[in-house]
């Protein structure tokens, strides 16, 4: 008989993904009225979270009112485009193109990069590609330092760890696309009188995996309590096709290829989502190291990484703070 | 060299908000929500400007960053004694 307190990943299985999905169409929709707005609009990157939020958008209000805005850049996969167009047709979502490469080269975003880039790397310029990259936390104790890995234009790879301001002015600078994104989102969501559809997972959601006013501001977001196993079994019942099921997830923000393990979580998402769980549910590391294929050791590292990035997000997730004895707008009888 | 202690001391208490926390040199800096991910790029800049010391990534752990007793121990240890 299995030990009820060692857990496996069925733990993560909705127990009725059909039922899950009726019943967020139903929220999403009753949502969306109640902001007296009528559709949704949503950045659509080719990815199984924003691939999923279309669907159920789609279902929610009729494909014909929600808006995929496809919102490439110079740094873009080349898949990026035409697995968001594969979404977008396979819901019969209508899309609208909106290059972002001149917005981010009139703020200054590349260049500001670069130039941060080459605080550390001095030879960094023309025809180099980069990405930033962590440490693993299962393989040791050590701080997890971010180091930029770039490739100049002949192939040799260099690398050179960042410093605080390097890193920094790194982050601030691609931070611009994000929020480049969003600015369109909402252009296009006022135009229509549509609200702003987020494409968080549980796992970006708690652990602080977007960026505050970028990808992490919406009027709704149909997904951020689902880990993103559970997303994925969502994208099964609602019929996404399989070449983006199969997609590896990508962070799609550095020239060079980045998954997001390499950026930002300790484990690749299933096995995260389970440590999530356990988090969440208050079980120790034990419960799911065999699970996790680590040792019980490497699972207290993973689940001390995972209490380190919540008490990052708490600033990501905070509202503006009005100070004073300010208590909210008068109400129609005030 | 100074007093690496008090030199140590003073930037955790100019950098990192502490409340009119006083902590104690064994104290660990992370658990007490002094150091973050940000603040450990912080505080080896510190040491490398200060000290005129580089900090490899294998130097990097708990042991050797994680309260003012651990820091200054590293930092005399580096600089070949605590009287430099």
């Amino acid at each position: 008989m299995a030990d009820p307190d060692v857990l496996g990943f069925e733990a993560l299985r909705l127990p009725d993904a059909a039922a899950t999905v009726e019943a967020i169409v139903d929220e999403l929709r009753r949502t969306v009225r109640g902001f007296k707005r009528r559709g949704g609009v949503l950045g659509l990157s080719g990815g199984i979270d924003s691939t999923v939020v279309a669907a159920l958008a789609a279902r929610a209000f009729g494909p014909e009112h929600v808006l995929g805005v496809l919102m490439p850049e110079t740094d873009s996969s080349a898949d990026t485009l035409r697995l968001s167009r594969l979404a977008a047709d396979a819901f019969g979502i209508p899309t609208v193109l909106e290059d972002i490469t001149p917005v981010l080269d009139a703020v200054g975003c590349y260049r500001r990069r670069d130039d941060a880039f080459r605080k550390v790397l001095p030879d960094y310029g023309e025809g180099w590609k980069a990405k930033i990259v962590l440490p693993s936390v299962v393989e040791s104790d050590a701080f997890r330092l971010f180091s930029v890995v770039a490739v100049d234009p002949e192939g040799a790879e260099h690398r050179a760890r960042l410093t605080a301001e390097a890193y920094l002015e790194v982050v601030a600078a691609t931070n611009f696309k994000q929020r480049s994104r969003k600015m369109l989102e909402y252009y296009h969501a006022d135009r229509l009188n549509y609200a702003v559809m987020g494409t968080p997972n549980r796992l970006e959601y708690d652990q602080g995996f977007f960026v505050k006013n970028g990808d992490g501001a919406a009027d709704v977001k149909p997904i951020a309590h689902l880990y993103k196993s559970q997303v994925y079994q969502l994208a099964g019942a609602l019929g996404v096709p399989e070449e983006i099921r199969l997609r590896q997830p990508t962070t799609d923000t550095y020239a060079m290829p980045q998954s997001q393990e390499e950026f930002y979580f300790s484990l690749p998402y299933d096995r995260m989502d389970l440590c999530l769980f356990a988090v969440d549910h208050g079980l120790p590391p034990a419960s799911v190291a065999a699970a996790v294929r680590l040792d019980v050791e490497q699972v207290e590292r993973v689940f001390a990484d995972i209490g380190a990035k919540r008490r990052v997000a708490r600033y990501l997730h905070a509202s503006p703070v009005v100070l004073g004895d300010w208590s909210g707008p008068p109400t129609a009888a005030g | 060299m100074g007093d690496v202690e008090s030199d140590v001391r003073e930037f955790i208490s100019e950098n990192f908000i502490l409340d009119g926390q006083v902590l104690a040199v064994d104290a660990s800096l992370t658990s007490h929500g002094v150091l973050d991910s940000m603040g450990v790029l912080e505080l080896i800049m510190f040491i490398e400007q200060r000290f005129s010391l580089k900090v490899p990534d294998e130097d990097t752990l708990p042991e050797n960053l994680d309260s003012v007793e651990r820091i200054v121990r590293y930092v005399e240890q580096r600089l070949g004694g605590p009287d430099g």
